[in-house]
C-alpha cells in the first residue's frame, strides 16, 4: 500500500523540526524506502500502520529513529569520484604551496554519516602530505549520534568495503575484525568525530582548509542553506576551498562565493579572497 | 566495450554479464582459467575481464598471473571477483597482476564504482 | 554435550551472528528485499527429499559449509538467483545452489585462522556429515516461501587436521 498523505505530512513535520530538513512532496518514495528495515522490524503490516502507531505512541526513541533513517544516506567510498580527484589532483598541490611553512591543513566533513568521505580524504592525505612530514586535522560532524559511533569505530561490513574502494587501499589502510573491516589506528587518529546539527551554531570548530558540505543541502529550506552556507564561510580560510554535492550550488543562495571548475568538478571559494 | 567473464558458475557468470552488457559491455565467458587463455587466444583482445578465483582446471590467480606475463595481453583489465575475503589473498591478487578486487556477494552499485575506478564506466569515462 | 569446550572454543571464529550476516548479504545482492528468508529459532524438523550444497574449508581447523532446501523449493531458490521464470534444468539449480554455497564458504573461511584453500561445490541429495572431530559451530534456519533454508557451518579442531570431509573433486 502507498504511503498515505497523512503519514507523510507527519513524518515530514518531525524530520523538519528535529533536523531542519525538508522533505519536500515527491520523496514519499524516499520516506517508504527508508522507512521498510523499521517497519519490519517493529512487526508492522506497513510503513504506514507503522508510522500512525509511532504517531500516537509517543515515544521519543521512536521519532528519532525515524529522523535518523530518513537523513541517513548511503554512501560509498571516494563517492562520485571526480571531487576526490579534484581535491588530489588540483586542490591539494595548490594548498602544498600556499602552506609550507605551516605544513598543516585542517579538513571539515560537514555531514559525515559513517565516515567513508572523511576517511577517504584521510587516505589521500596520509599518502601525500603526511608522508611528507606534514600535519593533517580532520573533522567528522553528524546530526546522528548513531552514525558517529559507527565512524569513530571505523568497522564496515564486508558489503561497505566493496563499495568504490580501491584494492590497494583497502589493503594499506584496513584489517579484518572478524566479519568486518576496520580503519587502521594510524587513520582512525586524524579524524575526530563530533555530533553537530548544522542548522546551529558552529561553535568551536576552528578554521579549516577545505570544507566538504556535500548532499545535505538539498534537505534544507533556502533560508537555513544560505545561513549554513554564511557560517561555512567564516571557518573556512579566504583561501580554502567548499566541496558541494553534484547537485548543489551556493548560485541564487549565497552570493560570497565564487565558483571554480576544476575539470567537471565545481568548486566553491570565498569571493574576493573573504573580503566581501 | 569487450568483457570476458570467467567463473567457473554460471549462475555468477549470468548475474556478471547481465550487470556488464546493462552498461553497454560485449560480453564473452569462460568458465575456467584454461578457457578463458583459449578465449584470449583466439579472439579480439578484451577491455576487461572479471576472473572468479577457485574454478577447476586452471584458478584464477593462475590465470592472472598467465595473462600478467604475456606482453600482448597488457592492455586488458583484470578484475577478480570471487569470495575470497581475506587480507591476504587481496594482497596475493594484486601482487599476481590483478587490477581491481572485488568480493562476493556484491551488489551492482559495486560493480560499477569499481568500473568507475578503473575507467571503465561507459557514461562517466574521463570524468 | 561431550564436545561442549570445543564448540565454544571454534564456535569462536563463527558466530551465528557472523553467518546470519552473511546470509544476508549474500540475499541483498542477488536475491533482491522482497521474500527474505525469516530465521527462525526452533530447531528445523527436516522432513521429505532434500537438495544440499556443501563446500569445503582446508587448513588448520578443516571445515564444511553446507546450505539444504526442500527438494521441491530448490528450483525455486535458483530461479530467484538467476532471474528466470522458465523451466531451470537440474544442472542449473546445481549450479545455483553450488555458488550460494561457495560464496557463503569463502566469507566464513575469511574468518577462520590459518584457513587453507576452499574446495568446489558438491551437491548432494542429503546433508553431507563432514569428517570425524568437526562440529557444527554456526547454524542459520529460516523459514522461505512455503518452506524453509537451513546453512551450517562446521569447523574441525586443529588437532584432526586432515580428516576433513573429501574436498570437492567432481
Amino acid at each position: 500500500m502507498p504511503l498515505t498523505t497523512q503519514a507523510f505530512d507527519w513524518v515530514c513535520s518531525l524530520v523538519r523540526k528535529e533536523s531542519a530538513i525538508v522533505l519536500e512532496k515527491g520523496k514519499e518514495y524516499l520516506v517508504e524506502s527508508r522507512l521498510v528495515p523499521l517497519a519490519r522490524a517493529a512487526g508492522a503490516p506497513d510503513v504506514s500502520a507503522f508510522i500512525e502507531g509511532v504517531r500516537v505512541g509517543h515515544d521519543r526513541r521512536k521519532h528519532m529513529d525515524i529522523v535518523e533513517a530518513l537523513t541517513t544516506n548511503e554512501t560509498s567510498w571516494f563517492r562520485d569520484g571526480a571531487p576526490f580527484t579534484a581535491f588530489s589532483t588540483s586542490v591539494l598541490p595548490e594548498l602544498k604551496q600556499s602552506r609550507s611553512t605551516t605544513r598543516s591543513l585542517r579538513v571539515w566533513s560537514a555531514a559525515c554519516s559513517t565516515g567513508q568521505e572523511v576517511y577517504s580524504i584521510a587516505m589521500l592525505l596520509k599518502d601525500s602530505v603526511v608522508a611528507e612530514g606534514w600535519r593533517a586535522e580532520l573533522l567528522a560532524t553528524d546530526i546522528s549520534s548513531e552514525v558517529l559511533e559507527k565512524g569513530r569505530k571505523g568497522c564496515y561490513s564486508q558489503l561497505e568495503m566493496n563499495r568504490g574502494l580501491p584494492a590497494n587501499l583497502l589493503v594499506r589502510h584496513f584489517s579484518r575484525q572478524g566479519p568486518q573491516w576496520q580503519v587502521n589506528d594510524d587513520l582512525r587518529r586524524m579524524v575526530t568525530f563530533q555530533q553537530m546539527n548544522l542548522a546551529m551554531p558552529f561553535r568551536g570548530v576552528g578554521q579549516f582548509d577545505v570544507v566538504f558540505l556535500r548532499n545535505v543541502l538539498i534537505y534544507f529550506d533556502v533560508a537555513t542553506k544560505r545561513d549554513i552556507l554564511t557560517r561555512v564561510r567564516q571557518v573556512l580560510r579566504p583561501d580554502g576551498y567548499l566541496f558541494l554535492g553534484g547537485a548543489e550550488t551556493t548560485l541564487g543562495v549565497d552570493d560570497g562565493w565564487e565558483r571554480t571548475l576544476i575539470g567537471r568538478v565545481s568548486v566553491h571559494r570565498p569571493k574576493n579572497g573573504g573580503r566581501s | 566495450m569487450r568483457a570476458l567473464v570467467v567463473d567457473d558458475s554460471r549462475a555468477m557468470r549470468k548475474i556478471i554479464s547481465a550487470s556488464l552488457r546493462k552498461l553497454g559491455f560485449e560480453i564473452v565467458e569462460a568458465g575456467d582459467g584454461a578457457e578463458a587463455l583459449e578465449v584470449l587466444k583466439s579472439g579480439p583482445l578484451p577491455d576487461l575481464a572479471t576472473i572468479d578465483w577457485n574454478m577447476p582446471v586452471m584458478d584464477g590467480l593462475t590465470l592472472v598471473t598467465n595473462v600478467r606475463a604475456a606482453r600482448e595481453y597488457r592492455s586488458m583489465t583484470m578484475m577478480m571477483v570471487t569470495t575470497e575475503a581475506e587480507h591476504g589473498q587481496i594482497v596475493r591478487a594484486l601482487a599476481a597482476g590483478a587490477h581491481e578486487y572485488l568480493i562476493k556477494p556484491f551488489t551492482t552499485d559495486a560493480l560499477e564504482e569499481k568500473l568507475a575506478l578503473l575507467g571503465l564506466m561507459p557514461e562517466v569515462a574521463g570524468a | 554435550m561431550s564436545v561442549g569446550f570445543e564448540v565454544e572454543e571454534l564456535g569462536h571464529y563463527v558466530e551465528d551472528e557472523a553467518l546470519e550476516q552473511i546470509v544476508y548479504q549474500m540475499w541483498d545482492s542477488y536475491f533482491g528485499t522482497t521474500e527474505p528468508p525469516y530465521p527462525v529459532f526452533e530447531p528445523l524438523v527436516v522432513e521429505g527429499p532434500v537438495q544440499c550444497a556443501s563446500v569445503s574449508i582446508s587448513g588448520a581447523r578443516p571445515g564444511l559449509v553446507t546450505i539444504t532446501v526442500p527438494d521441491h523449493l530448490a528450483p525455486a531458490l535458483a530461479a530467484v538467483m538467476l532471474q528466470d521464470d522458465g523451466e531451470l534444468a537440474q544442472d542449473d539449480v546445481d549450479d545455483s545452489l553450488g555458488e550460494m554455497a561457495n560464496i557463503i564458504a569463502g566469507n566464513v573461511k575469511a574468518l577462520v585462522p590459518d584457513a587453507g584453500a576452499l574446495g568446489l561445490p558438491v551437491l548432494a541429495r542429503a546433508t553431507p556429515r563432514p569428517g570425524r572431530g568437526a562440529s557444527e559451530v554456526a547454524r542459520l534456519d529460516a523459514a522461505w516461501r512455503e518452506g524453509w533454508l537451513s546453512f551450517v557451518v562446521w569447523l574441525g579442531d586443529p588437532q584432526a587436521a586432515g580428516s576433513g570431509d573429501g574436498s570437492g573433486r567432481e
